[in-house]
């Protein structure tokens, strides 16, 4: 389901895009979700994770996935950014911002617990997004430990994703040489944001 | 290594380039020498283009390794995954503050130094700005006044490459310039309401130093059009910012009378007391730790201000028991920086169906309006203003909520335009910012390294304050909404426009140099990096640096042949 690997570098960005749509549709039930999960990789011991035991895995996949889903283009899953984000914590943090996924996880899973006497990954649908968006309203009360480990997964997810490939050039637009600056352009001509 | 040399120049950074540049095209056999390694252009650009899924961690820095290597140089906004080759580590490389008054030192260590780093804003001086000591009685008089520098801005610029427009400005002299870059839509319609509001203000176009259109001289040299990528500090195979690398270096190399020794650190000038010269430099191989001895007729520092101090601090005789060149006393006293971190941002609303294309990589400049007709009893001097307008990209969403698809369709527009005013104003000349060797704590090399103390006063921080109230004033007035001002109060160094510890002057005993950057005390010692500047303005500093090199390196070759050194 990877789908950076299968890009064809022939094709235009704007085929790449409607060859996507045609292959998957507009949107992916949620309920795929697990597949798709279960089929990168994990269980094959393939993409074996690196840093987290696979219920993490699971868990950080299934959240990545909610932030940014597939839609006419690909979602954080098929950028692979669940892959690069357990990459990270195994080669680029520290032993603190390990620690800290690792306890802010469990700490979803409590928060899940607590509201719907599951783990995460066993709600239903709409408890999970519902929970995620609790604790993604940062404002309400900001120094609640789960909602300010939550924005930075979130942000984790949203930067790594919009510096994949899939991110950067599907989704939004990559001008790796942009020649002469234009300082006022219709955004028409572009239709999407630089990214 | 042969000694057959005319010149030695120590550092190659944007001062020891010109340096180089001038003294061999006017015959000179020079000897440069640089403590870093060798940095080839283009090759060595290891993240130059790269996308950022084409970088390890998407072009971050492991956690670790940016606070243990990297404590001071990770404030730096250029610092990254792809750049970091560019930037020393700290650990290697230590100084001393006390912890209450933090100075950061960010340093590039390679043949280029940081004139593969720099932001490359380019402004020339005003008269204003070389009588200002004189006049307010902080610092010494400058030794030269606009017309000694003019003709060099001139010759700099040309052959540099300095993009910008003319405006006619008595405090910010045009010069010779490459087309402008253009104003986004936002920008066009902030100057309109900014200069209709306050007429004795105006905002320009950033002057930097990019090939909008590059001339026969550019492309003679291998260098191209600026291809908007913003990603400078990277390098640029294409040349099309100035740097050592990609214009001064070639520039000197095709007279083939120049030798490049890297991985040499100079531990000290040395003084022939006999001849009252100096008569070469004490070198250690960084690598095999190999001292050596070289010898010129013909010494200039351009080992940027604080290494340059720092090695003429070190380099201690029975004539000069308190550093070379220091009889005044004053070598390592008065360093300044510029004072930034004050402004002010907000949003333009409307221009929803406008866009740009490419990433500029400069900004608006608002040139100095303070104490230029009518004085202002807040403080002395003044600041210019950096900033500009934009559309943020997917990164706003650090700032937003929102999970799943309507986040993803939101982050898939660019977000309203935003724009922003960031000060940078003048810092007092003041002897009690100074550096001095520290008597136990050495470097690997045996080098005693450098205390730095240096301090915002009374004077900056009123200039401070007055940056973000001007930055939201004018904001406000121009159509911004939610405008938030900001004094945040940078340390002093980070500005990275470090200058003053080796001041020229009149008086040999109060400056360490002469009008020509040559040191009153020692006739064949010419220092032209930040070092000798005598006050700092309020313009990025850079493109002085060049003009005041290039007219000593003339200077010292005219003296050298008529005997007189």
């Amino acid at each position: 389901m990877k789908i950076s690997n299968k890009i064809d570098r022939k094709f235009s960005r704007r085929e790449v895009i409607k060859r996507v749509g045609l292959l998957l549709g507009v949107s992916v039930p949620l309920s795929q979700l697990e597949i798709i999960a279960s089929s990168f990789a994990v269980s094959k011991g393939k993409n074996k994770p690196q840093f987290f035991g696979n219920k993490e895995f699971a868990l950080l996949t299934q959240i990545t996935d909610l932030v940014i889903p597939r839609t006419d283009t690909p979602g954080a899953i098929d950028a692979g950014v669940h892959v690069f984000i357990d990459m990270m914590l195994a080669q680029w943090a520290s032993n603190e911002t390990q620690s800290k996924y690792l306890n802010g996880l469990k700490g979803i899973d409590k928060e899940a617990k607590l509201s719907f006497g599951a783990n995460f990954i066993e709600c239903a649908d709409d408890q999970k997004i519902g929970l995620l968006k609790k604790l993604d309203n940062m404002k309400e009360t900001a120094n609640n430990q789960q909602q300010s480990f939550f924005s930075e997964l979130k942000w984790f997810v949203v930067e790594g994703y919009y510096s994949t490939e899939e991110g950067a050039s599907i989704e939004l637009n990559y001008d790796r040489m942009p020649g002469k600056y234009k300082g006022c352009l219709p955004f028409d001509e572009q239709g999407r944001a630089w990214s | 290594m042969s000694n057959d040399f005319d010149a030695i120049v120590v550092g190659s950074g944007i001062s020891g380039g010109w340096a180089i540049k001038e003294l061999t095209e006017r015959g000179l056999k020079v000897l440069l020498v640089e403590r870093g390694p060798e940095t080839i252009h283009g090759e060595d650009y290891i993240g130059e283009g790269k996308a950022p899924w084409e970088l390890p961690y998407h072009g971050a820095i492991p956690e670790d390794t940016l606070s243990k290597e990297y404590a001071i140089q990770k404030q730096c906004y250029a610092l990254d995954g792809a750049t970091k080759q560019f930037f020393v580590n700290d650990r290697q490389h230590p100084y001393i503050t006390d912890k209450n008054k933090p100075f950061s030192w960010i340093r590039g260590y390679q043949l280029g130094g940081r004139s593969l780093l720099w932001y490359r804003q380019s402004y020339r001086w005003s008269e204003m700005d070389f009588t200002a000591n004189k006049l307010d009685g902080h610092g010494v008089d400058w030794p030269i006044r606009y017309r000694d520098i003019a003709p060099w801005y001139d010759h700099v610029e040309t052959f540099a490459g300095i993009s910008g427009s003319k405006e006619g400005l008595k405090q910010l002299p045009d010069g010779q310039f490459l087309p402008p870059m253009e104003m986004n839509c936002v920008e066009l319609e902030v100057k309109k309401q900014i200069e209709q509001q306050f007429p004795s203000r105006s905002m320009i176009i950033g002057r930097c130093a990019h090939l909008t259109k590059p001339t026969k001289e550019h492309l003679e040299l291998g260098r191209g059009q600026c291809q908007s990528r913003d990603q400078c500090e990277r390098g640029c195979s294409f040349g099309a910012y100035f740097s050592t690398l990609s214009a001064t270096l070639p520039a000197a190399k095709r007279t083939k009378n120049l030798t490049i020794l890297t991985d040499s650190i100079v531990q000290s000038v040395v003084y022939d007391a006999v001849k009252k010269r100096a008569s070469g430099v004490r070198i250690i191989n960084s690598k095999t730790n190999k001292h050596e001895e070289l010898s010129a007729k013909l010494i200039f520092l351009c080992a940027s201000t604080l290494g340059t101090t720092q090695i003429m601090l070190n380099s201690k005789s029975e004539t000069f028991p308190n550093g070379m060149a220091n009889s005044s006393g004053c070598l390592g006293s008065n360093l300044m920086d510029h004072i930034f971190e004050s402004g002010a941002s907000g949003e333009y609303p409307g221009f929803e169906d406008k866009y740009f294309k490419g990433r500029r990589p400069n900004g608006i400049y608002i040139p100095r309006y303070h104490n230029i007709i009518s004085k202002d009893d807040r403080f002395l001097r003044g600041f210019g203003f950096q900033g500009g307008g934009k559309r943020p990209s997917w990164k706003r969403a650090k700032s937003i909520s929102g999970i799943g698809v309507s986040l993803k369709e939101q982050l898939r527009k660019p977000g309203s335009w935003t724009f922003s005013l960031g000060g940078f104003g003048e810092m007092l000349p003041d002897k009690r910012n100074r550096v001095w060797l520290d008597k136990k704590l050495k470097d690997k090399w045996g080098i005693p390294v450098l205390n730095i103390e240096c301090i915002l006063r009374e004077n900056e921080q009123k200039m401070l304050k007055v940056m973000s109230e001007d930055a939201r004033e004018m904001l406000e007035a121009s159509g911004v909404i939610n405008v938030k001002p900001y004094n945040n109060s940078a340390p002093p160094g980070l500005a990275i426009h470090e200058m003053g510890t080796a001041r020229m002057g009149h008086d040999p005993n109060t400056s360490v140099l002469n009008k020509y950057n040559q040191a009153h005390d020692i006739p064949n010692l010419f220092v032209t990096d930040g070092s000798c500047m005598a006050s700092s303005a309020c313009q990025n500093p850079s493109l002085t640096y060049m003009a005041l090199t290039a007219r000593a390196s003339a200077k010292a070759v005219e003296m050298l042949q008529e005997g007189k050194l």
